[in-house]
């Protein structure tokens, strides 16, 4: 009985892995720069859920405690505090791939660079607001933080990417 | 261009570059449950819980047919010239009925297979009160997002909003196949058509081309582009169309996934475009007029269609009535070639004017290429693109002929078209697939 609920835990989180680690690496990517550390990330944050599955009362709410723990990597790589001692990040200028910077033209890789250069909370509101698109509440809720919260970090974000990227104009 | 537009536009581009991600074996350990009292921190029902929990998937049941019954086999000549694996659309109603879809008596389930082998891997039903109605691929060749609607199909309407959109991904030679999750993007609302869509090559977008086309009134054409990890619109380009329908690929109880395409490897959306001004009400395919191909590039900000996107190719309009000739129109991937499958007929007197056709428009010099007719005098003839090569060198289609209007023999075949020869292929499918019913 319990092999076979185990192989059902399994397959369930594969199946989430399938439909969602995609995009949680690209949103990962964002926050650290090199797509290797992003997945470590990510793969860290599914093997979390996996562990937990069986103490997840709604899981509906999976893909919200997933992201929440990439968040949580991305933070803790930027701190130099994650537990996977290989992932070392480079100069937020240098972190692209020599691809990923030969098929990005400048004016991105200056936005990318500087949204890198952002305290945490600050690049984490910003992404979360205006590349996935998330209202003040979804944004909130993904960074475990008051809305209040991200509408300042968001407002201080884009204050400082515009000093950054007007800088180095 | 603002800040925030410019963190949408790089963070975009970025993003595209990550197109896959290494596979994740997940250790064979128990489970380990969580200290109930920091679990309950994410279970608190908070204000905002419910916009994320609309993020958030659900599991769908799989069912899977690891051991199918031998299925026809694909002829061997498809080995090699499509790519290996594709999803279907099966309905068991027959070929006349899906033309229309309140005439349905069960629900149309998803079947995937193997092209080069003739197996059949799985076949999904879907789940209670739904039924399968599109179909897209991303590049990898094994992933799906498929869409559903309400079942029982409304009779006669073509506006059973879509209810759910699910991903199929298929892992071949696993115990579990195909898996079937729902995805967090919302349905239609009531009276909102979906017309067409397309998959991003990466699987990380969707394209989804709809049109409130019944009450209150016709509204905008809209296409919007959703993220499928989120649900979440990223880019909603809308067209106003003087309460007409508009796009393309309005085919009854299932859409489109031809009058979208994805070009520069996701960086633009292609987009067939024209309009339909003979009446209110559903629209069909050929009453469409001026229709064009356009360019959109998918880092524009939403806004204005018609503004932001560029006219690519123009088809002309067909001989003999108003609209387009074309029941099926696709652009390669290349972007040099439109496809047109002829949609023809409907009349009592057969003639061979109404064969099934396949022409190829250079999109240089607009000129026409006539690929393929099928021989014989009807009375209907439909020619469908299923699936074309990034040149347009090959093409799998189907042509449909009936002898005469109301009455007389139905022949329907699935082919794949090189050199001007047409050679059958047969799918372990309950009926010949029509556009949109197939996917690789």
């Amino acid at each position: 009985m319990e092999a076979t609920q185990a192989a059902q835990t399994r397959q369930q989180v594969a199946a989430l892995y399938q439909a969602h680690a995609l995009g949680l690496v690209k949103l990962a990517v964002l926050m650290v720069g090199d797509q290797r550390a992003a997945e470590d990330v990510v793969q860290d944050a599914f093997l979390g859920l996996y562990r937990r599955w069986s103490a997840l009362q709604d899981r509906d709410k999976a893909l919200s405690y997933v992201r929440a723990s990439v968040l949580n990597g991305c933070r803790a790589i930027h701190r130099g505090k994650y537990r996977r001692s290989h992932i070392r990040l480079e100069d937020p200028g240098h972190a692209e791939s020599a691809e990923a910077v030969a098929m990005l033209g400048e004016a991105h890789r200056e936005v990318l660079a500087a949204l890198r250069r952002l305290p945490d909370r600050q690049r984490e509101a910003v992404v979360l607001r205006y590349y996935l698109d998330m209202t003040e509440d979804q944004a909130a809720q993904a960074m475990g933080v008051s809305r209040g919260t991200v509408k300042s970090a968001t407002s201080r974000g884009i204050a400082a990417l515009a000093r950054m990227l007007k800088e180095e104009s | 261009m603002s800040v925030e537009d410019r963190v949408r536009a790089a963070t975009l581009a970025r993003t595209a570059l990550v197109r896959d991600v290494r596979p994740f074996d997940l250790p064979a350990i128990p489970a380990r449950p969580l200290r109930a009292r920091r679990w309950a921190a994410w279970t608190a029902p908070v204000a905002a819980a419910a916009a994320v929990a609309a993020l958030a998937v659900s599991l769908a049941a799989v069912r899977h047919t690891p051991n199918a019954p031998a299925a026809p086999a694909a002829v061997p000549a498809v080995s090699g010239m499509l790519p290996e694996y594709y999803a279907a659309l099966d309905n068991p109603s027959g070929p006349i009925t899906q033309l229309l879809p309140g005439k349905h008596q069960t629900p149309v389930s998803l079947r995937v297979g193997d092209d080069r082998t003739g197996k059949l891997i799985a076949t999904i039903t879907p789940p209670d009160g739904q039924t399968f109605t599109g179909l897209t691929a991303a590049a990898d060749d094994r992933t799906f997002v498929v869409a559903a609607e309400q079942f029982p199909v409304q009779q006669l309407s073509p506006s059973a909003n879509t209810a759910a959109w699910y991903l199929a991904r298929l892992t071949p030679g696993s115990a579990h196949p195909v898996t079937l999750t729902r995805l967090p993007i919302p349905g239609e609302p009531a009276g909102t058509q979906v017309s067409a869509i397309a998959l991003a090559p990466d699987g990380s977008e969707l394209a989804v081309m709809s049109q409130q086309v019944w009450l209150p009134k016709t509204g905008p054409l809209t296409i919007r582009l959703y993220s499928l990890a989120t649900g979440t619109p990223v880019r909603t380009w809308t067209a106003d169309t003087k309460g007409f329908p508009a796009g393309f690929g309005w085919y009854w109880g299932r859409y489109s996934n031809t009058a979208l395409t994805w070009l520069n490897g996701g960086h633009t959306l292609a987009v067939t475009y024209g309009t339909n001004n003979s009446g209110s009400g559903p629209p069909l395919t050929y009453g469409f007029t001026n229709v064009t191909i356009r360019t959109v590039d998918a880092d524009s900000p939403s806004g204005n269609l018609l503004a932001i996107s560029k006219v690519l190719f123009r088809l002309p309009n067909g001989t003999g009535r108003a609209g387009t000739d074309c029941d099926t129109v696709q652009l390669t991937g290349d972007g040099k070639t439109v496809l047109c499958g002829t949609d023809a007929g409907n009349t009592v007197k057969r003639s061979t004017a109404y064969a099934p056709k396949f022409a190829a428009y250079s999109v240089a010099t607009g000129k026409p290429r006539l690929l393929y007719q099928l021989p014989g005098a009807y009375g209907i003839g439909l020619a469908d693109v299923l699936w074309a090569s990034p040149t347009g060198s090959t093409l799998l289609g189907s042509v449909y002929t009936q002898a005469a209007w109301g009455h007389g023999l139905v022949n329907q075949t699935a082919g794949l078209l090189t050199n001007g020869t047409f050679k059958p292929v047969k799918f372990p499918l309950t009926a010949v697939p029509f556009a949109g019913e197939i996917a690789f």
